[in-house]
């Protein structure tokens, strides 16, 4: 990967993880954080964001075209596609480490997202394989 | 009309530095496609209900796909109006590389506008900060010398046929966007 490639990587990864954290801070999800205050974690999040502009844009405004070392929109867009998602990857299972201690013994039945107001990711998404496990079997053995 | 519009707005580069070096970034091909998709991602996650996620995730991949198709949309047009880029007529100074490609219709308008719109159908906030993203980048692209007015215009109108076609199509499609929903949601993803 050249320079540009690999900033805009370093770029799309920190600024992506910030974003995280700030729109989990304002959803309230709170077992997505990295720190448990949500004012704390917005600021968390913006710091990252700005340190990932900063980063990009640190010898000014890049111009270079796709026709030479450039990345063209396709592969910009692949390339934010799979950074975000390894930032999101990132962010669950940093979050279920930080928060494996303060996460609730019977945290309800909630789906989706809403479930990380209470448990981890990773509690949540055993705790989710489990259940549609156990429906597997029962469905098999009708 | 076109050309005297360009010819004016490009007149203004060198006046004020600091907003020269600002356009010089917000001209480029990296950062508004990428303060968009943060948007983008964003709304995915940021939503206080189960109610609102709902409708923001879908907004989401309308405007994911809106984007899409716009692209598309733009180099079928490219192979059919080859219309040259500004600087090619007129004596600008340039903010930034010549493009080699057609100036007809403007790609960044329609990506930009593709993504505010999707998101305006969920989130007003956050679609009115994506339209103000999106007018900054077609805008810059005028007063950098690489796209007419009329480019600007045509992509405009184009990304919002392609929303307005795709936000239709969801609705038509229905449960289809929401079972994909209720998929990712088994996962703790949506």
């Amino acid at each position: 990967m050249d320079d540009l490639s690999c900033d805009y990587v370093v770029w799309v990864f920190l600024a992506a993880t910030g974003v995280i954290q700030i729109a989990a801070a304002h959803a309230g999800l709170t077992k997505l954080l990295f720190v448990r205050a949500r004012p704390w974690a917005c600021a968390l999040g913006l710091l990252l964001v700005v340190a990932g502009f900063a980063w990009f844009f640190r010898d000014g405004a890049r111009h270079v075209p796709d026709t030479a070392a450039g990345i063209n929109g396709n592969e910009q867009a692949a390339r934010f596609t799979l950074t975000s998602l390894a930032a999101g990857a990132l962010t669950m299972l940093a979050s279920s480490a930080l928060n494996f201690r303060h996460a609730e013994a019977s945290p309800g039945d909630a789906e989706g997202l809403e479930a990380l107001r209470r448990r981890t990711y990773v509690q949540a998404l055993t705790a989710s394989l489990k259940s549609y496990w156990s429906e597997g079997r029962r469905w098999m053995r009708r | 009309m076109d050309a005297a519009i360009v010819r004016w707005l490009n007149g203004g580069v060198g006046t004020v530095p600091l907003f020269d070096d600002i356009a010089r970034i917000i001209v480029g091909d990296y950062f508004c496609p990428v303060v968009l998709s943060l948007l983008v991602l964003g709304a995915w996650f940021a939503p206080r209900t189960e109610i609102a996620r709902m409708a923001s995730q879908k907004a989401c991949l309308a405007a994911l796909l809106a984007m899409g198709f716009g692209n598309l949309a733009v180099e079928i047009l490219d192979s059919i109006v080859a219309r040259d880029r500004p600087f090619v007529q007129e004596n600008l100074q340039l903010l930034f590389y010549a493009p080699s490609d057609p100036s007809f219709p403007s790609n960044p308008a329609v990506v930009g506008v593709a993504f505010a719109a999707g998101l305006w159908t969920a989130d007003r906030r956050l679609g009115g900060v994506a339209f103000g993203v999106a007018a900054a980048w077609a805008l810059s692209r005028v007063y950098a010398g690489v796209a007419y007015p009329s480019d600007v215009l045509a992509g405009i109108v184009l990304a919002l046929v392609i929303v307005a076609v795709v936000v239709w199509t969801f609705r038509r499609i229905e449960p289809a966007p929401t079972l994909v929903i209720r998929l990712a949601q088994r996962f703790h993803l949506a």
